[in-house]
């Protein structure tokens, strides 16, 4: 069965620093893999190039058995994968509802012609999207903030939030950059949750982390990377147990 | 009184106008200079097609409306393509290359002669030639124009387009086409440029290149931001400002030739003010500059 998503012996180099080298790995449908690593081990990289905002100087990135050399990034998110930032990138301007209803897919009304000649169908769409993100908010205990704008939230909210931009995207594969780090503990748990439910509902994500306990808690299968290249993969026992990942953490 | 109704029909072209400009440099938040030439383009197609084709004033419109669509969709896939820093150089060539086409000598445009006697706008027996049925016909328009930007401010399309001015790479992780969503915008500029152009020539029964110049332009996108980039009042108030504002300095006894100065010297005023202490606009929302910084 092909896997979900795929990496090929990719390789990415920034003005001499080698971000990613020969990097291949793999996701399957309902699968949540953790990606650790020091800073500077090519994480983020990953993310860029498999969601299309870089591309890779070699190798290839297959999802759903379809080479995705050449798309641009707004064409794969269409595709079903969905990410956050690690550097948390909100519209903070606007609302947390609107945020939300942003992400939604195939929306009508984003057409011009569809806004004057199918104002029903604009409206209906519009309307579905909008219990959708109240029913998300709601699950994530944020609807009382649904009309502040996204930048008033505090940091962990504002965490949940692009998770919730994800789910509203309903991607099938979910790029998550550091979603717990630096936020409070019962946060982090609400957080923990949700992402440990993605199989649940068929859905797959790699999760960058550097909280081991968290990733022991949700992920299947650990990659352990350094220096663009991976160290080792396993299960999350096997990999916090590795004499290099434990010398890596310690220094 | 005809001199009141002239000022205010100048006043609601100059809105459409700035309405255009909303949509790429406010809504956008690409700060677009060539608003003049889409301007310029509808009132000389719609001198050409009227005066020396005698087609009907309606007629002029559709035929100038779906070739200048036609232009701006073609010219965005390259403006949009450059990067996003890029776009007001090449907005402010796209400009002067108008202007200068126009008034190169001899041709369809016939160079700085500008084409006159232009036919006022006829409908069946009805021919708008009194300056009240003229603002009657600016004001059907503007009507149809505000029908247009309200339904495009409330549709998703526009969270589309506020998401790209804060961040196009958020936008485009969250499936947005970035390209394609600017040139939505882009061509509603244009068309609501041309049919400014429409209404302005017949009702001037003259067109020379100064329509696009770059001064043009600038008073265009200064009527927007002055009035509040990406609100839906905005435009109206920014052009009412700015353009009764010389009328104004008239009454005051000045006399006309420092009064085309002391209008320039104002309007800088009024931008640099602007900057300092509203630079969301006299009655908008959205702060060129201001953008929100990551806690």
């Amino acid at each position: 069965m092909t896997p979900l998503m795929a990496t090929r012996s990719l390789c990415k180099r920034f003005s001499g620093v080698v971000a990613l080298s020969d990097f291949s790995c793999t996701v399957e449908k309902r699968e949540i893999l953790g990606l650790m690593g020091p800073n500077g081990a090519g994480k983020t990289t990953l993310f860029n190039v498999v969601a299309g905002l870089l591309a890779p100087d070699s190798g290839s990135v297959d999802f759903r058995g379809q080479g995705t050399a050449g798309c641009p990034a707004h064409r794969i998110a269409n595709q079903g994968i969905a990410r956050t930032f690690q550097r948390l990138r909100l519209i903070r301007r606007i609302t947390v509802l609107d945020n939300i209803l942003l992400c939604f897919k195939n929306q009508p009304g984003e057409k011009l012609l569809n806004v004057f000649f199918r104002p029903r169908l604009c409206k209906r769409h519009e309307a579905a999207n909008l219990d959708r993100a109240l029913e998300l908010l709601n699950e994530a205990g944020l609807s009382e903030k649904a009309d502040d704008p996204a930048d008033d939230l505090s940091y962990g909210q504002q965490k949940l939030l692009s998770l919730l931009c994800c789910l509203a995207a309903d991607a099938d594969l979910l790029l998550l950059d550091e979603p717990v780090a630096g936020i409070a503990p019962e946060m982090a748990e609400r957080v923990l949750t949700m992402v440990a439910d993605l199989p649940n509902h068929g859905k797959s994500a790699i999760v960058i982390e550097h909280d081991t306990d968290a990733l022991k808690g949700i992920a299947h299968r650990l990659i352990f990377m350094d220096a663009g290249r991976k160290v080792c993969e396993g299960t999350p026992n096997a990999v916090l147990s590795d004499p290099r990942v434990i010398e890596a953490y310690l220094e | 009184m005809n001199y009141l109704l002239h000022v205010a029909a100048v006043v609601i072209i100059y809105a459409i106008l700035a309405e255009g400009s909303n949509f790429v440099s406010g809504h956008c938040g690409q700060i677009s200079l060539c608003s003049a030439a889409f301007f310029a383009l509808g009132g000389y197609s719609t001198a050409i097609l009227t005066r020396d084709l005698s087609l009907s004033w309606l007629t002029a419109l559709l035929v100038s409306q779906v070739a200048v669509i036609a232009l701006a969709c073609a010219l965005s896939q390259a403006l949009f393509r450059a990067p996003k820093s890029q776009f007001t150089m090449l907005s402010l060539l796209l400009n002067a290359t108008v202007y200068y086409a126009l008034a190169s000598p001899g041709g369809l445009a016939r160079g700085a002669l500008g084409l006159h006697g232009i036919p006022p706008a006829r409908f069946g027996s009805f021919a708008v030639v009194t300056p009240g049925r003229q603002l009657l016909m600016v004001l059907l328009l503007y009507a149809a124009v505000q029908y247009v930007v309200r339904a495009v401010s409330r549709a998703p399309l526009a969270r589309v387009l506020h998401a790209i001015r804060e961040d196009e790479a958020f936008a485009s992780s969250a499936g947005k086409a970035v390209i394609a969503q600017k040139s939505r915008a882009f061509a509603l500029m244009a068309s609501l440029s041309v049919l400014a152009g429409s209404l302005y020539v017949p009702y001037a029964s003259y067109v020379d290149p100064s329509l696009a110049t770059l001064g043009e332009s600038v008073l265009i996108l200064t009527m927007m931001i002055l009035g509040g980039a990406g609100s839906l009042r905005g435009p109206l108030v920014g052009a009412a400002v700015l353009v009764t504002l010389p009328e104004v300095l008239g009454f005051v006894g000045i006399p006309t030739a420092s009064a085309a100065n002391i209008r320039q010297i104002l309007y800088g005023l009024a931008l640099v003010g602007c900057m300092l202490w509203r630079p969301q606009g006299l009655i908008g929302e959205y702060a060129f500059g201001r953008e929100a910084r990551p806690k």
